[in-house]
């Protein structure tokens, strides 16, 4: 198996890309989840609503905003050169951001 | 101490702190040129300071963090790195006026120069700071600054009309210089709502540890203590507007503003004066640096207390010394302080927007405040002050060359 | 736990609950078909000033080596020593022991030797 580290702030904020290299959001924020004494990045979170997971509820219930972003499963992005992560799927098979979790 | 004594020393130390450099000046100068016209923008002043002071105070007793903290949690230090290099900066020069101001205040007791008493004037503070605990400095503070009650008796002794008084609290529009009454009202929010003021004060709810049971303690002190206090600043505009406005004085200096408690204590005026402005400013000074050392411990993560042996903390015991010994430094060289803290202010009218933004996000976020959420007018008022703040911040650095 | 709103930024406590820092940087590792997995978090100004550019980054720990502070490197804490995650970030180390507590001795050299520093 190939492992490299990295620092998350490489990854956070930079743009995602599709495969026809089109935009899709921001790179704004890391779901994992524990097992063992590790932690896993399951779920990335992209977009403007994105920037609201980061901002916890605070920003929603000011303006009644709901979701809005997306969320990519580990392995639906290629986070190969931290600068340009690309989308290994089509963003219509990407999750939406639920605003209660 | 019971809830009851805290509140009472709270709002005594609201209204003895409440009145520093720029209060006493951006009033002063308002009294002179404008009469009690611009009474409504200490009084709007006030209500911004005391709905901000009981925001930052209601962070710290739900969340144990100060805004400095809060801010660098919920928003990191990209975000964060901007208001943090523009207090510093601010921090700084208004603390470098707060000690011309008060070597000013000697000066008039004794005919030297300023400059000679500026290092004296540092290092009292710095003594001061190393060697009391936060209630010692925060009470201290309070209840010597009941001197600067001295504004409000002089007021009250030269007899305004109250009809003229009650009218100065209805925003009006000047008969002349509307730009420089505009940068005035402006100038005025800018003396009264000081970031720093904001972060002290929340540190402060912290030192004394301060529970969710006792948060009508804090509420009641924001306000009181704000409210009462600027009946001061009041006082400072109307005895200016008594007696320089009649005589088409313009203050230019400390030294001239001193002019102004003549008429209501004869031989008494410029002790009087001297020691209003003297303890205004080094009470200020003693806040500003020791929210530095606060500040710059709570974004860094360094411990910090007033309450610990200063060897204890050695990263925030040299912050706040630091700061003063740097202030200390650039007062010597001897900048007008009238000029700095009118730059201070104009400053921290810039920098207001930023301040009051994570405000709308932090107090709404129940991981940090819980249940004590804003309510939908606190968020309503909170909304409109940051777009006037940005306003503000748009063109007062054009008025204060148009005008100031 | 949500990395960027749960880990990063935290305040760090040692296992007394004594400050240690806040959590600067996170070090995260990828491997191919397995989820990318936090393996550290960095502690020190060095880390904080290079998660804001890499060039600030070399002259803090340029700065800081200097001033012979452990060669100016931030202060790594495997994921293996957080003990807990709650409102700060619990780690299982003591301060005193960490190349980051030696900003805080070398200046405690220079503050007790003023009077009024041990009240």
């Amino acid at each position: 198996m190939k492992h490299e580290e990295l620092f998350l702030d490489q990854l956070l904020g930079r743009t995602v890309v599709a495969g026809n290299n089109r935009p899709v959001g921001r790179l704004e924020e890391f779901r994992s989840e524990q097992r063992g004494d590790s932690f896993y990045i399951v779920e990335f979170v992209i977009g403007s609503a994105g920037l609201l997971e980061r901002l916890n509820v605070g920003l929603r219930a000011l303006f009644g905003m709901s979701g809005g972003g997306k969320v990519a499963r580990w392995d639906q992005i290629d986070i190969g050169d931290p600068l340009r992560p690309r989308l290994t799927c089509s963003v219509e098979e990407l999750g939406t951001v639920d605003p209660t979790r | 101490m019971s809830a009851l004594l805290d509140l009472l020393l709270g709002i005594v130390t609201g209204i003895g702190g409440f009145v520093e450099v720029g209060s006493i000046s951006t009033s002063a100068q308002a009294g002179a040129e404008f009469g009690f016209q611009l009474l409504w923008a200490v009084a709007v002043a006030a209500a911004m300071l005391a709905l901000l002071t009981e925001m930052s105070g209601r962070l710290a007793v739900m969340s144990k963090r100060t805004i400095a903290a809060a801010v660098r949690e919920r928003f990191g230090i990209h975000f964060q790195a901007v208001p943090l290099c523009a207090e510093l900066v601010l921090d700084l020069l208004l603390l470098t006026a707060e000690l011309g101001g008060a070597a000013i205040a000697v000066k008039l007791l004794t005919g030297i120069g300023f400059q000679w008493w500026v290092l004296p004037t540092g290092l009292l503070l710095w003594t001061t700071l190393w060697f009391s605990r936060f209630s010692i400095v925060e009470y201290g503070i309070g209840l010597l600054g009941l001197v600067t009650l001295s504004f409000v008796l002089a007021a009250w002794r030269l007899g305004p009309d109250t009809g003229d008084v009650a009218r100065g609290f209805i925003p009006s529009l000047p008969s002349h210089d509307g730009v420089r009454y505009a940068f005035l009202a402006i100038s005025i929010v800018g003396a009264t709502v000081s970031p720093y003021l904001l972060n002290f004060y929340s540190s402060g709810t912290i030192e004394e540890d301060v529970t969710p049971d006792e948060r009508w303690v804090n509420t009641a002190t924001a306000y009181g203590g704000d409210v009462f206090g600027s009946v001061v600043s009041m006082g400072v505009l109307v005895t200016a507007a008594m007696v320089m406005q009649p005589l088409q004085i313009k203050i230019d200096s400390y030294e001239q503003a001193a002019l102004m408690f003549v008429p209501a204590f004869g031989r008494w005026a410029v002790g009087l004066f001297a020691a209003s402005l003297a303890i205004g400013c080094v009470g200020a000074a003693l806040e500003i640096s020791l929210n530095m050392g606060y500040m710059l411990s709570q974004i860094f993560g360094w411990s910090w207390s007033a309450n610990k042996p200063r060897v204890e903390n050695a990263r925030f015991s040299c912050a706040f010394s630091f700061v003063l010994i740097a202030a200390s430094a650039l007062a010597v060289l001897g900048f007008d302080p009238l000029r700095l803290t009118m730059i201070s202010v104009a400053l921290t009218v810039v920098v207001m927007p930023l301040m009051v933004l994570p405000f709308l996000v932090l107090m709404n976020d129940t991981q940090f405040v819980k249940d004590q959420r804003n309510t939908v007018v606190g968020n309503a008022v909170l909304a409109a002050l940051t777009v006037l703040g940005a306003l503000m911040a748009l063109v007062v650095i054009p008025l204060e060359i148009l005008g100031g | 736990m949500h990395i960027v709103r749960d880990l990063l930024d935290k305040a760090v406590v040692d296992r007394h609950g004594r400050n240690m820092g806040r959590v600067d940087r996170v070090v995260i590792e990828r491997r191919t078909g397995v989820p990318p997995r936090v393996v550290a978090i960095e502690i020190g100004p060095s880390a904080l000033a290079g998660r804001l550019s890499a060039t600030l980054g070399r002259w803090m720990m340029g700065l800081l080596h200097g001033l012979a502070v452990d060669e100016g490197q931030p202060l790594r804490v495997d994921v293996n020593h957080i003990l807990g995650v709650t409102d700060t970030v619990k780690v299982d180390l003591a301060f005193g022991d960490t190349p980051a507590a030696s900003v805080e001795h070398k200046l405690r050299g220079l503050v007790k030797r003023i009077p009024g520093a041990h009240r």
